[in-house]
């Protein structure tokens, strides 16, 4: 009775032993495997890491121009008629942009958009080179503005033209 | 019969615990998700605030294929910068931070990369200038790729997501 007591206890004893590395699992001791509670602990660290340090930056693309060489617009006012020349002035509150010739000017990119298809229209030709020639205190974003939507225009040649000719 | 999230173990009673594998699957992949979209950060691209123009025509092209970029940084992130402040502060290249103003290096580094390229017309220049910098501070920048020889240029915008 004492010996049968005695083997209970030592087998309730193994049960609560923990293995530090490979624990047998339920009856099949052959069966081995990793502990899970460090490897997870890491991967929670990089996760976290990868969350506070990654930043979302919006997509890039380019545009493309033609650099401001005087070159370049002597051969786009040689090659089909004079070209359109899209100044870029401050106002108070903005930026305004005019159209040499035809004495118009808007305030807004979606205006410029409707004035550029109209004269498009009106030219019956897309190869008319459109120059943007910017104020000096004019922000890049608003020169970038003026090439875009002379390119969404579907005008073929945009160039921007130096501050000194 | 597959055991659900809480499961006894073994033949033993009383003993519960937690199902790991679906949690470490799901951890396994979210990190995986993470280093694929994320973008490095790169030697060549500042971090700038770039022109975000309305109906954007900015086509994204593969960072190979980009050529030289030529980042141009805004003096509004230099320490004391104010929000008034269209100046620029410095030109980024592959690396090489030039002065702003100081054309004559720029001009020269950008020589020595159409010489490389055997003409200035094969060579890819990208304009990648802070939105808040005027004009007259990015136009040296693009008067000095014409001296280089390079005729023509790319600008950088933020492109519209594809539909």
């Amino acid at each position: 009775m004492e010996a049968m007591r005695e083997r209970i206890q030592l087998a309730s004893d193994r049960s609560l032993t923990r293995r530090p590395f490979r624990v047998g699992r339920g009856r099949d001791r052959s069966k081995i495997q990793p502990l899970l509670t460090p490897m997870i602990d890491v991967t929670f660290q990089l996760l976290l890491f990868l969350l506070l340090v990654g930043t979302f930056r919006p997509p890039e693309g380019q545009i493309p121009a033609v650099s401001p060489q005087r070159a370049g617009i002597a051969l786009a006012q040689r090659d089909v008629a004079k070209p359109i020349v899209l100044t870029l002035r401050r106002t108070g509150d903005g930026v305004a942009y005019e159209m040499s010739g035809l004495g118009r000017r808007w305030t807004s990119p979606q205006e410029l958009y409707t004035g550029l298809i109209a004269c498009r229209e009106s030219l019956g030709s897309d190869q008319v080179a459109v120059v943007v020639r910017p104020g000096q205190d004019v922000p890049w974003n608003n020169v970038v503005e003026a090439v875009n939507q002379a390119i969404r225009a579907k005008f073929r040649n945009v160039g921007i033209h130096p501050l000194s000719p | 019969m597959a055991r659900s999230f809480i499961y006894r173990r073994g033949g033993r009673t009383g003993e519960v615990s937690f199902n790991m594998t679906p949690l470490v699957d799901c951890t396994f992949l979210l990190i995986l998700f993470f280093l694929l979209t994320s973008q490095m950060a790169s030697e060549s691209l500042a971090r700038l605030e770039i022109a975000r123009p309305r109906g954007s025509q900015a086509v994204q092209a593969r960072m190979a294929a980009r050529g030289v970029v030529i980042n141009v940084l805004s003096a509004q992130d230099a320490p004391g910068g104010t929000a008034a402040d269209g100046r620029a502060i410095a030109y980024l290249v592959d690396g090489r931070r030039i002065p702003a103003g100081d054309i004559e290096a720029l001009t020269q580094l950008l020589r020595a990369r159409a010489s490389a390229e055997g003409t200035g017309r094969n060579l890819l220049v990208e304009v990648r200038a802070d939105r808040r910098v005027h004009y007259g501070h990015v136009e040296p920048v693009l008067s000095a790729a014409a001296k280089a020889g390079v005729p023509r240029m790319n600008i950088t915008a933020v492109a519209e997501p594809a539909r």
